[in-house]
């Protein structure tokens, strides 16, 4: 099942399938985030303002709209 | 082109860049700023086996030559200009040996540069410690450029830098013909050839660099610009396309690399910085946490700073007096105590209270931990037009604006970074504490209750209040009318929490507390000097008939002569210029229940705002500086004519309002111009904190008349 980020949940895994922004996508990339990897919600802020992501070992966090352009699939709950 | 051998070092942010070059530098380092942007640039120097001067330069961190930020783009303008002041003749690329694959993306984007490149592997202690392996020969095989191991905790490695630095700039390294890394079949088009034999560069990755960047690059001339944007248009070259390409096809070359060269531990538990986090940051306990830590930060600034403070102070008061009795009275024995020294003491004051918050904030920067309240507030701060960061500068703003306003410099974003400086000084700040003390004394009663409390207190939290609701109230109007310079982005590496290494704290501290006295310095310098003038002369007429008709006065009282004095000084500083200023000013400020001795205050607490007491005590003239004596004499204090106190309720809340508002402080001036790198914005500040000021306290004095 498909879901943008931020309606993920946390403690789950995801996969990036695609990411809706070029600008999100790009700095993404350049952290050595691309799509086809795995990520990990750690957690979110009060209000779900911003979310903060594991990925390829680093710990990123996003704003809210950020992770809304960002499509992943449930790997794992 | 100088002929001094330029070194620049580059990495990725959290590569431990600025620990190696406070290693290489010393205390040979001084921060300037890049032409046109207000971005530092770091540089340093060391001397070289042959004597020789090595000129160090420490870019900005980031992850690629295609920038989002103001500092960023400063990186690709540096290397996209072979023949700039600031190209370097060697390259120190700074990698996280815990995490070498994440961090070679730049690192290949230089080697295509064609720029000589050595490649440091930092933190190679956390890499032991996570068990992971580097084949270090492979590496440099596999790279073609030469590797070293270092350890800026405990300066291992460093030596053999400068050596091979040295050995480097005498002729003695060969370089490996490096492999590119550009991938032209990714272009499909012959687009870059066009380029480069357009603008005649040999480089094919320089030639696409110039193709993304014409737009913004400055070392272009315009007729460049148009030939690359004619170039761009009819090949509709797709920019961001591109640059995804690009950066998806190196790593795919720098994956496949890193498997061969290192070998770390499959299983990737959960870290200890996890760990941490889930309590530092945590939804609920983490801001908690954070307004905790930001409550000590305070009190520190506060406390700690106190004692230093009065040592200055009496120090400096000591110097003038020791001065004023060796030299010979006169103007330039009073320009030198009054204007000068009080002007240098007015800035050497400062200096505890910076460095004790540079020393703090650097202290939580270092550690990993400023991240997490980015993260934390960034949402909040967002609905203000602010940074995360913001938060740390409308913290320590309540302790002093100079330190607050200095410790923005990290908010990337040029927008949230002046709308946080432009707001800063709205936070009631510990200078205005005697102020409040004074005039809340003559509006109520010490022992005055609001329903269970104080109400002394209860207004001067109310006063604090309107300071933190005016200031978001701004920053919220600013994010409105404000244009950004670049899109606002959050999307922040939360690094590993590690122990701050003392020596990069301690180069902080000095570089911010040498920054404040070196640029704010002469401002405030000028303006001291500039202050005393007024209030010491006038038209040497009037001034005359002051000081004969103190004396008079004197004589017919039988005023002792330490009264004499103080009643000369009051009668001399009403003749001065600043008193006349204060008359002139007395119709504009009539409206809100201010009179000409008020208007003299307004003028001289542009020194700094706790001044209006000392010239209140020496209009008045008390004598003594002492609060409550100052206030007994501003509560009997009557309008000759009228004999109506001045000083009634109106008058002092209208008054208090001001204080609340105005920016009456010539070192937050200073330091605005400093840090925004223009007049425009503090005299903008200036005038609209005025015209704040001016209309809140009229609707006060109106309202209560």
């Amino acid at each position: 099942m498909q879901l943008t980020l931020d309606k993920g949940k946390i403690g789950c895994q995801y996969n990036i399938r695609s990411v809706q922004s070029d600008v999100v996508a790009s700095k993404l990339m350049a952290m050595g985030v691309r799509a086809g990897a795995t990520l990990r919600i750690l957690r979110k802020t009060w209000l779900g303002r911003a979310i903060c992501i594991k990925s390829e070992g680093i710990v990123i966090a996003l704003r809210h709209n950020e992770a809304s352009v960002i499509i992943v699939e449930i790997l794992s709950k | 082109m100088s002929s001094t051998f330029k070194i620049a070092l580059l990495g990725n942010p959290n590569c431990g860049k600025s620990t190696i070059f406070n290693l290489l530098t010393g205390l040979n380092q001084k921060v300037g700023n890049f032409p046109g942007v207000t971005v530092d640039k770091k540089t340093g120097s060391f001397k070289a086996s042959d004597n020789s001067t090595i000129q160090i330069i420490d870019l900005p961190g980031t992850y690629s030559l295609y920038p989002n930020s103001e500092d960023e783009k400063v990186v690709t303008e540096i290397l996209s200009n072979p023949g700039g002041p600031d190209y370097p003749d060697l390259l120190l690329y700074i990698a996280d040996a815990s995490n070498i694959e994440k961090h070679l993306l730049l690192f290949t984007q230089a080697v295509d540069l064609n720029l000589d490149v050595v490649l440091l592997l930092n933190m190679i202690d956390v890499a032991d410690h996570k068990n992971i392996k580097i084949d270090k020969a492979r590496l440099e095989d596999e790279f073609k450029v030469p590797v070293f191991p270092i350890n800026g905790r405990n300066s291992g490695g460093i030596d053999e830098i400068k050596n091979y630095v040295n050995q480097f700039k005498a002729g003695n390294h060969k370089r490996l013909k490096a492999t590119t890394y550009f991938n032209y079949a990714a272009h499909g088009s012959n687009i870059i050839e066009e380029v480069s034999s357009e603008m005649k560069i040999e480089n094919a990755y320089l030639s696409k660099l110039w193709l993304h960047h014409y737009s913004w690059l400055q070392h272009l001339s315009p007729e460049q610009k148009d030939k690359l944007d004619n170039i761009a248009l009819s090949a509709k070259f797709e920019n961001v396309k591109s640059q995804i390409e690009d950066t998806l096809s190196r790593f795919d070359r720098i994956i496949p690399i890193v498997k061969r060269c290192v070998s770390q531990p499959a299983t990737e538990g959960v870290t200890r910085s996890e760990k941490y986090d889930k309590v530092l940051s945590h939804y609920l306990w983490g801001p908690i946490i954070f307004f905790s830590i930001m409550f000590l930060v305070f009190q520190a600034i506060y406390t700690w700073a106190e004692l230093p403070m009065t040592w200055i102070e009496d120090g400096f008061i000591a110097l003038s007096s020791v001065i004023q009795e060796q030299l010979p009275s006169g103007w330039a024995t009073d320009l030198l105590t009054e204007g000068i020294l009080a002007g240098l003491g007015g800035i050497v004051v400062f200096v505890p209270q910076i460095a004790i918050l540079f020393l703090l904030i650097s202290l939580l920067e270092e550690s990993g931990y400023m991240a997490r309240a980015v993260y934390m507030f960034d949402g909040l701060m967002q609905k203000f037009g602010l940074n995360g960061r913001s938060i740390v500068a409308l913290i320590s703003g309540g302790a002093c604006a100079i330190p607050a306003i200095m410790s923005t410099r990290t908010i990337g974003n040029w927008k949230e970074r002046m709308i946080t400086i432009m707001v800063t000084p709205l936070i009631s700040c510990s200078a205005r504490i005697p102020i409040y003390t004074v005039l809340i004394g003559l509006l109520v009663s010490s022992d005055s209750k609001w329903g269970p409390f104080n109400l002394q207190g209860v207004i001067f939290m109310g006063l604090y209040l309107t300071g933190i609701i005016s200031a978001l109230g701004l920053a919220w109007i600013m994010k409105l009318f404000l244009k950004s310079r670049d899109a606002s982005a959050l999307m922040l590496e939360l690094p590993e929490y590690k122990t701050p290494v003392a020596r990069n704290v301690f180069f902080t501290v000095k570089e911010k507390v040498y920054t404040f006295v070196s640029e704010a310095g002469k401002v405030i310098l000028i303006i001291s000097v500039a202050l005393w003038f007024l209030a010491s002369y006038g038209p040497a007429d009037k001034m005359a008939a002051a000081s004969a008709q103190a004396r008079n006065k004197a004589a017919q009282n039988n005023l002792n002569e330490h009264e004499l004095n103080s009643l000369e000084a009051s009668l001399k500083l009403e003749s001065s210029y600043a008193g006349i200023f204060g008359k002139s000013i007395e119709p504009a400020i009539e409206p809100l229940g201010f009179d000409w001795k008020i208007g003299i205050s307004l003028l001289t607490s542009f020194a700094a705002r706790e001044v209006f007491v000392g010239t209140m005590s020496t209009i008045y003239s008390v004598g003594s500086e002492d609060e409550s004596s100052v206030r007994q004499k501003l509560a009997e204090a009557t309008d000759p004519q009228t004999g109506v106190r001045v000083y009634t309720f109106a008058t002092t809340l209208s008054l208090l309002i001001f204080y609340i508002f105005a920016m009456q402080c010539m070192s937050t001036f200073a330091i605005v111009k400093r840090e925004t790198k223009s007049l425009k914005w503090p005299v903008f500040q200036f005038v609209l904190f005025a015209v704040m000021a001016y209309t809140g306290s009229w609707i006060t004095y109106s309202v209560l008349t």
